[in-house]
């Protein structure tokens, strides 16, 4: 141990309040020095989720580049081809990956975090950290998958001879935008199915609805004026079309964006203020 | 001049029956909602049943005291360690800790079977506490300590279980918190393991931290430990010295008794292919008794049910005498069922512990049942149960006519032959 961590922590000693613990009734208390103070716990969690993906594969990493090209093509064939759906003249590949970029990312959240609490139950049964870490663990690993996965739409697009259109640099907004409203549902699955396995039985059927009521494979053009307001409530729709319209310049309502950013917001409340109130109990009950 | 370290203030946590017994889909949430609705009164009362798992605790412990907790299972003795690192939150009361504190409730917590060595100790490091410089500097040391150097940068599911324990030990090993929490970490390993471990321990403990340890094993409480406290149905029973308390307990109804009954079957002894009904102690005629007269012979005998057909099974039994000193362990190598697949069932396995063979005191009752090709323990219930042998000096007992103090760990009656030659003039 050198001498600055020795004095690192002495001062950590030093200036460290005792610790009460007792009953706790608040709502409100969301407890973020907390969060800060597991950070490391959480880089190595994310650390480990990523090191164990694509362990024992043939391919490794490359399977984050090869799921989306595959969804891509799939999708392109599919709605590009067979039923034609137009493409305000951009190559149809670029659409549908543009969008199964931002589902997957979406999805990976959910789907992870539906059944991350559960697969951890011996972490979270012997040992004490903030239990949301678990959650966003998963989160940061989808985010790598989408950075990598965004190469790939870059490289697509010098093949294609197509220029990003300047608004890439508001991208994050977007990443954030689906990020909230990704970790927010998977803070609400993941902290329901530690008390109702259901959840998992259930998911699915949720998320092919989403699926369908998002513009993933299809421009949101396409769907008739009067049914539009669909799209307005759902925070992905929003996120995806702003992908596009950052990418390649797709032309977007901005009253839907707006909404969407709303939307993503309420719900990652929602499901921070959830977990947060429940994780105390998660050991007894899981 | 020693501080309080931590302080245990009227500390409780309770349960309700209604969420021991879960609802663990959204139907059986509905369903018990339902019954609730229309059979209000007796469901009601039902619901308000509450078990304390620990009540109103106090106690105070001081820098650098090595206290070693104790008591039968279901005593409150692992709740209140969840509770102190934080795991579970206490119904009432409170507790005020002063330092970092770093709890050992099982080695290798987080450890992944797909992660190398050396990654799974960095890992493992952070899931107990550690910061990552910390860890980088002790890396040598804690691989070293573990030995399983060769192997580091293999993937630990090509570990065997040995080594896995090894290394993840080590790991634990090298945490230095000020206050640490350890629960029955030791009850695992070979010999050789176990002893690493306790010395360990004793050095942790010699180096003026504080150390709070759970266990069942008594001679490594009285060894280990300064202080021992004593549970009892979630509440604190005894406090004191480790000798003190350590004979208490294991004098006492609390610590054991002759009969035990599990009722419920989810809280009994056992797994999926055999579980444990009852355990007693009688006389030969069947009668349960705690004392038993030393030249008479005793029975132990478990009921137990087989869940699953077509397993070899050996009940098995270790007798502990009141210093913690395994007196002998005893399995079934009869006839009836050695080696031979049983079919489903209750079962009774009695065993016959001769007169003139123990000796006199307190001994504890361990029970297990395990399978032994390949190995596995089904359960091991330890302080299953308890009897006195007791020498009513009539003088035809092994202590002859002798009435003081007669030590030995088994007082077998043996047969004596002298020769006798007639001297000479």
């Amino acid at each position: 141990m050198n001498d600055k961590m020795r004095n690192d922590l002495k001062r950590e000693r030093e200036t460290s309040k005792p610790l009460i613990i007792r009953p706790t009734g608040n709502w409100c208390n969301l407890r973020l020095g907390d969060l800060w103070a597991y950070r490391e716990l959480f880089y190595f969690l994310a650390w480990r989720d990523i090191k164990v993906r694509y362990k024992q594969t043939v391919l490794g990493v490359a399977w984050a580049i090869l799921n989306p090209v595959m969804q891509m093509l799939v999708w392109a064939f599919v709605f590009g081809k067979v039923a034609k759906l137009p493409s305000d003249g951009y190559p149809y590949v670029l659409i549908t990956l543009s969008g199964t970029l931002v589902w997957s990312y979406f999805s990976e959240i959910v789907n992870g975090s539906a059944g991350s609490l559960i697969s951890n139950t011996n972490l979270i049964t012997k040992i004490y950290f903030p239990r949301v870490i678990i959650p966003l663990s998963i989160a940061l690993r989808a985010l790598l998958d989408l950075g990598i996965a965004m190469l790939l739409m870059m490289g697509l697009m010098l093949y294609l001879n197509i220029r990003p259109s300047v608004w890439l640099v508001t991208l994050p907004l977007f990443v954030i935008n689906v990020t909230c409203a990704a970790v927010g549902i998977g803070l609400l699955t993941s902290a329901l199915s530690v008390k109702y396995r259901d959840v998992a039985k259930i998911l699915p059927y949720f998320m092919q609805i989403i699926f369908f009521l998002t513009p993933v494979a299809y421009l949101q053009s396409v769907i008739p004026e009067k049914y539009r307001w669909i799209y307005f409530l759902n925070p992905l729709a929003g996120g995806i079309e702003g992908f596009r319209w950052a990418w390649l310049g797709i032309p977007v309502e901005w009253p839907m964006i707006f909404y969407s950013v709303i939307y993503s917001f309420v719900i990652l409340v929602i499901g921070v203020i959830y977990f947060r109130n429940l994780e105390e109990t998660f050991a007894d009950v899981i | 001049m020693s501080r309080t370290i931590i302080k245990v203030n009227n500390l409780g946590k309770s349960y309700r029956i209604g969420e021991i017994i879960r609802h663990d889909t959204l139907r059986d949430a509905a369903s018990h909602l339902f019954s609730r609705a229309f059979r209000r009164s007796p469901s009601r009362k039902h619901d308000s049943d509450v078990i304390w798992a620990l009540d109103s605790v106090n106690f105070e412990v001081q820098q650098g005291e090595v206290v070693g907790i104790i008591g039968r299972n279901g005593a409150g003795k692992s709740t209140l360690l969840k509770i102190l690192s934080r795991i579970t939150m206490p119904t009432q009361g409170q507790a005020t800790i002063e330092g970092r504190v770093g709890s050992l409730l099982e080695v290798g917590t987080g450890f992944h079977p797909e992660l190398t060595g050396r990654e799974n100790v960095y890992l493992n490091g952070a899931i107990l506490g550690m910061k990552k410089l910390e860890i980088k500097n002790k890396f040598d040391e804690i691989v070293d300590f573990s030995g399983v150097d060769k192997f580091i940068d293999t993937p630990i599911k090509r570990y065997s279980s040995g080594m896995y324990l090894r290394l993840a030990f080590a790991v634990a090993a090298h945490l230095e918190p000020e206050i640490l929490l350890v629960d029955e970490v030791l009850a695992v390993g070979d010999i050789d393991f176990q002893r690493k471990c306790l010395n360990k321990m004793k050095v942790i403990g010699q180096g003026g931290r504080t150390v709070l340890f759970v266990s069942h094993n008594m001679p490594a409480v009285t060894r280990l430990c300064s202080r021992v406290i004593l549970f009892d149905k979630g509440r604190k029973a005894e406090d004191g010295s480790p000798h003190a308390v350590v004979g208490a307990y294991l004098k006492s109804d609390i610590g054991t008794s002759a009969q035990r009954e599990w009722k419920m079957p989810a809280k009994a002894p056992g797994n999926e292919v055999v579980r444990l009904n009852a355990v007693r102690v009688c006389t030969e005629d069947g009668r349960t008794t705690e004392s038993i007269d030393i030249r008479k012979p005793v029975c132990i005998e478990m009921e137990y049910d087989v869940l699953e057909s077509n397993q070899v099974l050996v009940p098995n039994y270790h007798i502990f005498n009141d210093e913690g000193i395994c007196v002998f362990i005893t399995t079934d190598c009869s006839n009836d069922w050695s080696r031979k697949p049983r079919p489903k069932g209750h079962y009774l396995s009695r065993v016959r512990i001769p007169g003139n063979f123990l000796s006199e005191g307190c001994l504890i009752v361990n029970v297990a049942i395990c399978t032994m090709i390949p190995v596995r323990i089904h359960f091991h219930e330890a302080d299953a149960v308890a009897f006195h042998v007791v020498d009513s000096l009539d003088g035809n007992s092994a202590r002859g006519d002798y009435g003081g103090d007669y030590p030995g760990v088994v007082r077998p009656l043996l047969e004596w032959t002298t020769q006798y030659n007639k001297a000479f003039d």
